[in-house]
């Protein structure tokens, strides 16, 4: 939904347009209260604006908090390589070596999300991330380094307080890899991702948390699909600490 | 709290159950023989993994020289295209120490000695020679350089200077020999057709063969 073009002063001083996406009905009601001539809904980039005008404390009376996030994160296998069906393999007369597999190393992950209060126990939680890995060849030959491989993701998710120190929560969103040989030698495509992940927080004013997550989603390239490959799902597993701005206590 | 509970069994339960993303097994019709025709038939190929350097050795003029770069060039990346889990990499080298295969045209002065190997030429040929074949040592004879040093080049590829119109079939035909496939297929339409070739890519089956070649045990590695 796209409303039409505003302009608003924000209170100190600068001026953030709120004509984009619209992202819940809570943030706008947050955004209302902060600028009352402002009658659009906001996005993400608003958010964003609104943090860098307020500063924490703004964003503590607005129940809108920013997450800086970093940890590591594991994957299962990107593409498994039959090579050789029962049939193929006898004939090679035990000379066949066995299936291949790409497999993501162990990486980095770092996020930054946007969280907005829903209801007492629910937030909803806007997150852009980041990881790299690197992507082996594992197969009769041993393991072997392939190429890095980078991938971005954006994800929407609603989170709620199981209990008073327990947080669950899922989402969705998009994925893509990065990467220039190999599977990835034609490109790489945006998949859907599902996310789940549980955490706590922890520190003075719960301003520190930790959280696992899993996602699952949808993976094929078009050099896989040349290969006579089939669609497939790859799982992530990661944990991860963060550091929340703003919010409140 | 319960509701919470059975969404997450169930989103856990989902995230289990799907299929991983499979290239399905070659059937022994996909592929074609290549083992090396020897006494005994014995399978060679780089290790995997490995980066095969070529030279492209200078031409008599710079028309052919670009000629032949171009195809190699275009030839070692339809090649590395169906190198999916990097098995291999052909890449160009400008320097002869550097590398691994010399090409070059059947006219010019190769820059690296013959004498005890000597290329038997046809239209274009991949010439290797193999010291103590059928035993444990058996290794691909590395050939010295013009002045007598020792170069790390294992493989020849010459192409007659008469078949520059054919250079790009050619070359990437010869590729597929360097990659280690030592026979010839039986259908026209694969690169590997045993004689002229009548395309300038790898098949479907010409990429089953290289990827199977390069998923089964060799008995000699370059």
């Amino acid at each position: 939904m796209h409303g039409e073009p505003a302009s608003l002063d924000a209170p100190a001083g600068g001026r953030i347009s709120c004509s984009m996406e619209f992202i819940g009905k809570h943030v706008r009601a947050s955004a209302e209260a902060a600028f009352p001539h402002c009658r659009k809904r906001l996005p993400l980039p608003a958010l964003l604006a609104l943090f860098m005008l307020h500063g924490p404390g703004g964003l503590a009376a607005q129940r809108l908090a920013f997450e800086l996030r970093a940890g590591v994160i594991a994957s299962s296998a990107l593409a498994e390589d039959a090579v050789a069906n029962p049939a193929l393999a006898s004939a090679l007369d035990g000379a066949f070596g066995g299936s291949v597999r790409a497999e993501p190393g162990t990486g980095l992950l770092l996020s930054i999300a946007a969280r907005s209060q829903l209801r007492a126990r629910s937030a909803i939680d806007v997150a852009l991330g980041w990881s790299r890995a690197v992507l082996h060849a594992v197969d009769g030959d041993g393991r072997r380094r392939m190429q890095d491989l980078d991938a971005a993701q954006a994800t929407v998710g609603i989170r709620y307080d199981v209990t008073s120190w327990l947080e669950g929560g899922c989402g969705f969103g998009m994925l893509r890899y990065f990467a220039a040989a190999g599977l990835f030698l034609d490109g790489g495509e945006i998949s859907p991702l599902i996310e789940c992940g549980a955490g706590t927080w922890i520190g003075p004013h719960r301003r520190f948390s930790l959280r696992a997550l899993g996602q699952m989603h949808r993976f094929r390239t078009p050099a896989l699909r040349d290969a006579g490959g089939r669609t497939g799902t790859v799982y992530r597993y990661g944990v991860q600490a963060g550091f929340r701005i703003g919010g409140g206590s | 709290m319960r509701r919470a509970w059975k969404t997450a069994a169930l989103v856990g339960a989902l995230m289990t159950a799907c299929d991983a993303p499979t290239i399905p097994g070659r059937d022994p019709s996909d592929v074609y023989a290549f083992e090396l025709p020897s006494l005994p038939p014995i399978i060679m190929r780089w290790p995997a993994g490995r980066t095969i350097r070529i030279h492209a050795t200078p031409g008599r003029d710079e028309t052919g020289t670009q000629r032949l770069r171009e195809a190699l060039d275009a030839a070692a990346a339809a090649w590395n295209s169906h190198a999916v889990f990097a098995e291999y990499r052909l890449e160009r080298t400008a320097d002869v120490a550097h590398a691994d295969v010399v090409l070059a045209w059947s006219d010019v002065s190769l820059p690296v000695d013959t004498d005890d190997c000597r290329p038997a030429l046809t239209q274009a040929v991949t010439t290797f020679c193999i010291d103590g074949l059928g035993t444990d040592s058996a290794r691909v004879r590395p050939f010295p350089m013009r002045d007598g040093t020792p170069s790390g080049v294992r493989m020849i590829v010459l192409v007659l200077a008469s078949e520059a119109a054919a250079v790009d079939r050619l070359v990437a035909h010869e590729l597929g020999h360097v990659l280690g496939i030592g026979r010839h297929s039986d259908d026209t339409r694969d690169l590997m057709w045993r004689t002229d070739p009548q395309v300038s890519r790898p098949s479907r089956r010409d990429a089953a063969t290289v990827q199977v070649l390069y998923h089964t045990t060799p008995d000699i590695t370059p």
